[in-house]
């Protein structure tokens, strides 16, 4: 199978900091996978590099063989880590909105998972709890048929109830064509449904595999083996 | 690109751009033309007051200077003509205007730059950019719209401002002021002399090409950050970026003032030109500001 995603010697800085560096990865169709990492180890960087909206230093992403662009963004949903839907009014505005500029948006499906956490297209945006706003956006950049779904952070701001909705939704568009990337600290809530894990450390794949592999390898949890990795030690920053 | 890569139809950035332009102009539409349009309604009503005068003026006045001009005027024509002359009329109304034209003003330029560092920027440039459209495009897009809501609000807010401080009538193929207090010599303030000249709408130019620049220079600034975010590493791209942000805003600052001076609209035109061509180049290579 072909690599939906190919990245190679990506690097990115921030003045004298390499976010990342040198960073290689590589991910197929049909899969999920989880991009496990600390605070500033380059996660919604990398998401924004694969978006387009940031320019790397070196190296090159391909995402179905093309590099991020307008062509990309046509297959590519990119949900970001805080809320984007400030400059609308209504659910209906931001439906509208996605319809308008997203062919593969699924307004049925959108309208069917708004129902579920019994959202109203009327109601207004700003009427909303902090949680419900990033529900919705959810629901929104899921509601694309898009081949590569970036998520950043789903499940920061909301609450474990919540947590499993989101966890189905993401579940159900998931298919065999398409692939999920989520970055989480929230490792536990998610772990049974990542097929592949990707931990970053020091702007670099530090690890790579299969989940299922990866639990049998080192007897534990993915949550674990991420509280392993990225123990934090007194005195220093982490577990080397 | 890989070999492997896939065949894709790259998307219509025109059709998307235009979708972008028009949903830019809805988002305005309401601050920068709706509201502008209903505060003309004081200055329509002032003009409907000039239209009467000048009628009055009319049944008076054949040439300057006549010999009793009060002797067909009744008692009330007078202080209408008094009150009109003597520029009291509706005092209150006027200031009230002129206000709230102040306070929209304003409005419209917070907004408007908000918008623009929200929506391109900052906190919702995911929403934005992630459309498929080049960014060039969008940016031009979101330009093109703002300015023309800017252009007509402040057009109107002249017009406005016009029409509430004088009569305005249409002769010899364009539009001039009546002018009401004219050769105000002797005791009476009422000399029935009317004279014209012609009226100009041209004081918005100047505060318009201002704004243009505010908006193009923040877009610059803002774009120059993401791009310092990634670079300042390096001394020497660093010295590069500021000397040149520093010759960019010093050529638009000083061509606009001197513009201005000079009344010359293509020195005028340099500053939004040149920081115009400056975003595009930053935005091709866009680098979102980082928090």
């Amino acid at each position: 199978m072909s690599d939906l995603l190919s990245i190679s010697n990506l690097t990115r800085t921030y003045g004298n900091k390499k976010v990342l560096d040198g960073l290689d990865l590589k991910i197929g169709t049909g899969k999920i996978v989880g991009l496990l990492a600390p605070n500033g180890e380059g996660k919604t960087t990398l998401f924004r590099l694969m978006a387009g909206l940031l320019t790397k230093n070196d190296g090159e992403i391909l995402i179905d063989g093309q590099e991020p662009s307008e062509i990309t963004n046509s297959y590519v949903s990119f949900l970001p880590d805080h809320y984007v839907l400030g400059g609308f009014h209504s659910i209906r505005g931001a439906m509208k909105h996605m319809k308008k500029y997203f062919s593969d948006f699924d307004e049925a499906k959108a309208l069917s998972l708004m129902k579920r956490l019994k959202f109203a297209p009327n109601q207004r945006l700003a009427s909303l709890s902090k949680g419900q706003k990033e529900q919705v956006q959810l629901i929104l950049f899921l509601s694309r048929k898009a081949k590569l779904f970036l998520l950043d952070e789903p499940l920061a701001a909301v609450d474990p109830a919540t947590r499993d909705f989101i966890v189905q939704t993401i579940l159900s568009s998931f298919g065999e064509d398409n692939t999920v990337i989520i970055s989480t600290h929230v490792v536990l809530d998610i772990e049974l449904i990542l097929d592949e894990i990707v931990m970053l450390k020091n702007g670099k794949v530090h690890l790579q595999g299969e989940a299922d592999e990866l639990r049998s390898k080192y007897g534990m949890t993915i949550n674990d083996i991420f509280k392993e990795e990225f123990r934090f030690v007194e005195g220093g920053s982490e577990n080397e | 690109m890989s070999d492997m890569a896939a065949e894709y139809k790259a998307p219509n950035n025109l059709k998307t751009g235009l979708i972008a332009f028009g949903d830019e102009i809805k988002k305005l539409i309401v601050i920068g033309i709706i509201v502008p349009l209903l505060m003309m309604l004081p200055s329509i009503y002032m003009q409907t007051r000039w239209v009467k005068y000048d009628k009055i003026i009319d049944k008076q006045v054949t040439e300057e200077y006549s010999s009793d001009p009060f002797s067909d005027l009744t008692e009330e024509e007078m202080d209408f003509i008094n009150e009109m002359e003597n520029g009291s009329i509706l005092y209150e109304l006027k200031i009230g205007v002129s206000f709230a034209v102040f306070i929209l003003w304003g409005a419209l330029i917070v907004l408007t730059v908000g918008n623009l560092i929200k929506s391109f920027f900052g906190t919702q440039a995911e929403m934005t950019l992630g459309v498929p459209c080049k960014k060039t495009i969008l940016f031009v897009g979101k330009f093109v719209s703002t300015m023309i809501v800017m252009g007509i609000a402040f057009f109107l807010f002249e017009i406005q401002t016009n029409l509430m401080e004088y009569g305005v009538k249409f002769r010899n193929g364009g539009f001039y002021k009546i002018i009401d207090s004219y050769g105000k010599e002797g005791d009476s303030l009422i000399k029935l002399i009317r004279s014209y000249e012609p009226a100009e709408f041209g004081g918005f130019v100047f505060p318009f090409m201002m704004v243009m620049v505010i908006w193009l220079g923040l877009a610059f600034l803002m774009a120059l950050i993401g791009k310092l975010q990634k670079h300042y590493s390096s001394a020497l791209v660093a010295v590069i970026i500021v000397i040149a942000t520093i010759l960019v805003l010093f050529v638009s600052v000083a061509t606009l003032y001197y513009g201005d001076t000079y009344n010359s609209l293509l020195l005028m035109l340099v500053a939004p030109v040149l920081l115009f061509v400056a975003d595009l180049l930053m935005v091709r290579d866009y680098d979102r500001v980082s928090s």
